[in-house]
């Protein structure tokens, strides 16, 4: 019996460390953006300006680990990507941790993402959203923007299984 | 105490001193197998810009490798002349594997790591910041 609870104990634990995020291809990008600018705006109030930058450098150093180079400048083959932030949701730590698993204190990411060439049409656009339900100690709000991050680099590259 | 007077070897108390003693040499496991400080790559586009650690003044030039300790807050700012200054945060987690690990040492783990900072992985481990140029500042009117 008392093996059986530790069992089922650990079983919760491992899979409530749920971040999650999913892509959905608006208009797939053509030909893949592997040089890009990037900016990053808010349609919502409950981002800050210190998570908005952080959420940049986050953006950035995973795309520049998947191939895409970002630069501050656009040159002669750079593509625009402009991103908003629709709904950012952190959640609650505490509550995910005692109650996720009945939904409780859940943490959510939507966002927006246009992709323009160097003459300014739109190639590619898409949306990525993304969830937190637990983790270790309630999990954390970070995982998702990971995971979001990572989809985002499928989504230039065209790549939407990334 | 002698030997004797502590009794027979049960294996109730064999299986009590085996978890006493994994307790004991577990602790602070994350602090023992990853140390107390993560090595963080830092680089700027344009290269060469100034990194400065916004609580210490602490400052380098990207691109750098900085040791930084596992269990504090970083919020950093990437600067450079004819670009609007960056700030950078590091994200602070604890993997599950650690946060396992250390229940398993019945908690003392934890004391431990959570005291040194052991179990944190500060992220991301390479961090890329791209500075934007200032617009030009219109000349100055002839007097």
């Amino acid at each position: 019996m008392c093996r059986k609870s530790l069992a089922v104990l650990c079983l919760s634990l491992a899979a409530s460390a749920c971040a999650s995020a999913t892509l959905h291809v608006v208009q797939p990008v053509i030909p893949p953006a592997r040089e890009v600018t990037l900016a990053i705006g808010s349609s919502t109030p409950s981002i800050s300006s210190e998570q908005l930058s952080a959420l940049r450098t986050q953006l950035t150093s995973r795309l520049e680990s998947d191939g895409i180079s970002v630069v501050p400048a656009p040159g002669a083959n750079t593509c625009r990507v402009q991103g908003t932030i629709d709904h950012y949701d952190r959640g609650s730590r505490a509550l995910r941790y005692f109650f996720g698993f009945v939904g409780a204190g859940k943490g959510t990411f939507d966002s927006s993402w246009h992709v323009t060439d160097a003459d300014g049409k739109e190639i590619g656009q898409c949306r990525i959203d993304g969830g937190l339900w637990g983790g270790a100690f309630g999990g954390s709000y970070e995982g998702v923007l990971d995971e979001a991050s990572k989809r985002l680099a499928g989504c230039l590259l065209n790549e939407p299984a990334r | 105490m002698s030997l004797e007077r502590a009794g027979p070897l049960t294996p109730r108390r064999t299986a009590l001193s085996l978890v006493g003693a994994w307790a004991l040499l577990g602790s602070g496991c994350a602090t023992l197998a990853h140390g107390t400080h993560q090595t963080i790559h830092f680089e700027s586009k344009p290269e060469g810009a100034m990194l400065t650690e916004t609580t210490t003044g602490q400052t380098w030039r990207m691109p750098t490798e900085v040791s930084l300790w596992r269990r504090r807050h970083y919020r950093l700012l990437a600067s450079m002349d004819g670009y609007r200054p960056e700030e950078v945060y590091l994200t602070r987690e604890i993997p599950f594997g650690w946060w396992l690990a250390d229940a398993l040492t019945l908690g003392l783990g934890a004391i431990v790591d959570a005291t040194t900072g052991g179990f944190y992985e500060l992220g991301p481990e390479r961090v890329v910041v791209v500075l934007e140029p200032l617009p030009p500042s219109p000349p100055a009117a002839a007097p």
